[in-house]
């Protein structure tokens, strides 16, 4: 960049002419101003102690809504969860779903209380491996004692 | 880490004067906006917005803060210009990089008076930043860096734009000059 030569004629005229442009401008007191940015400052504090209380009077049901709609969605998705819809159970899993018909746990078997059947005496080794030593024994089926 | 303090009323109050008249040079001489610019600067002061870090003179921190609170305004309300002002040009927010249109006409100007005048004519034909930086080093006798600070630009940037105006008002005088030594 090329450097100007210093012209103090053309210095000392702009510095005069701005201050004559200057002399003509009214000036307004400090005091007025700074007063006036005062209570500016006390009308923004005093709005912005009272916009939490207004927002909240004017949010308030904005926040309700929300709040049933996650209610609503919450619930949804835990029944979803827990019970999912039979047609998915059924086509993923049939043999789930046919256990569920069973009962897990079927009633167990009659204690054998009673004695055996004639037919399970007409087997031989049963017939005689149970004789005691003795000439008689006893004849559990027809309870009679045979010689 | 100790904070410097913010500049006391009374500091503030001897850089009103010359804070105002910057604010005018902000504000495209229109009176009424310099007005609400140096409350909203105060304001800006006192609420802890706008605070002094001691890396500058209180005077170009002033200013600077008037002249960003003049650009932050002048943002606000350059759509609530009429056409009509904005026709006129003699409202345009000089920040915004318009200057007027206004030519003076130097050949007439004779004796102390007419440089005046031709000098006058001639700074309304400045852009924006070269008014203000002719503002600044003349008028407020800031040094170039501190121009550059108040105006947010480059050292390189401010010695351009004030080498620039310097030339316009130098060419501005040419014919004041001729006139004056025919005489």
């Amino acid at each position: 960049m090329t450097t100007e030569p210093h012209d103090p004629a053309l210095d000392g005229a702009v510095r005069d002419a701005l201050r004559a442009q200057h002399a003509r401008q009214r000036v307004p007191a400090f005091d007025e101003l700074w007063s006036a940015a005062q209570a500016r400052q006390r009308e923004e504090s005093g709005a912005g102690a009272a916009r939490p209380a207004a927002a909240r009077v004017r949010h308030w049901p904005a926040l309700a809504t929300a709040a049933a709609v996650a209610l609503v969605v919450g619930v949804t998705l835990i029944r979803s969860v827990e019970r999912p819809p039979e047609h998915v159970a059924e086509e993923a899993h049939p043999a789930t779903a046919a256990a569920v018909e069973q009962e897990p746990f079927p009633p167990p078997e009659p204690v054998m209380w009673y004695a055996p059947t004639d037919a399970l005496l007409q087997i031989p080794a049963l017939r005689y491996s149970a004789q005691p030593a003795s000439l008689t024994y006893y004849d559990p089926i027809h309870l009679e004692v045979r010689e | 880490m100790t904070q410097t303090p913010q500049p006391s009323r009374q500091a503030l109050a001897a850089l009103h004067d010359s804070a105002f008249r910057w604010a005018l040079v902000c504000c495209g001489q229109r009176e009424d906006w310099a007005r609400e610019v140096m409350q909203m600067a105060y304001l800006e002061i006192l609420t802890g917005r706008a605070r002094f870090d001691g890396r500058s003179t209180l005077k170009t921190w002033l200013f600077a803060v008037v002249r960003n609170t003049a650009r932050r305004h002048a943002a606000r309300d350059r759509r609530l210009l009429t056409l009509k002002e904005r026709l006129a040009g003699g409202a345009a927010w000089h920040v915004n990089g318009e200057a007027t249109e206004e030519n003076g006409d130097a050949a007439e100007a004779i004796g102390r008076e007419q440089t005046r005048r031709a000098i006058a004519a001639a700074l309304r034909t400045l852009s924006a930043r070269q008014r203000q930086i002719v503002e600044l080093v003349y008028y407020h006798e800031l040094s170039l860096a501190e121009a550059a600070a108040v105006m947010n630009v480059g050292l390189g940037s401010a010695r351009r734009h004030f080498h620039r105006a310097k030339r316009t008002l130098a060419a501005a005088l040419v014919p004041v000059r001729e006139v004056l030594n025919d005489d």
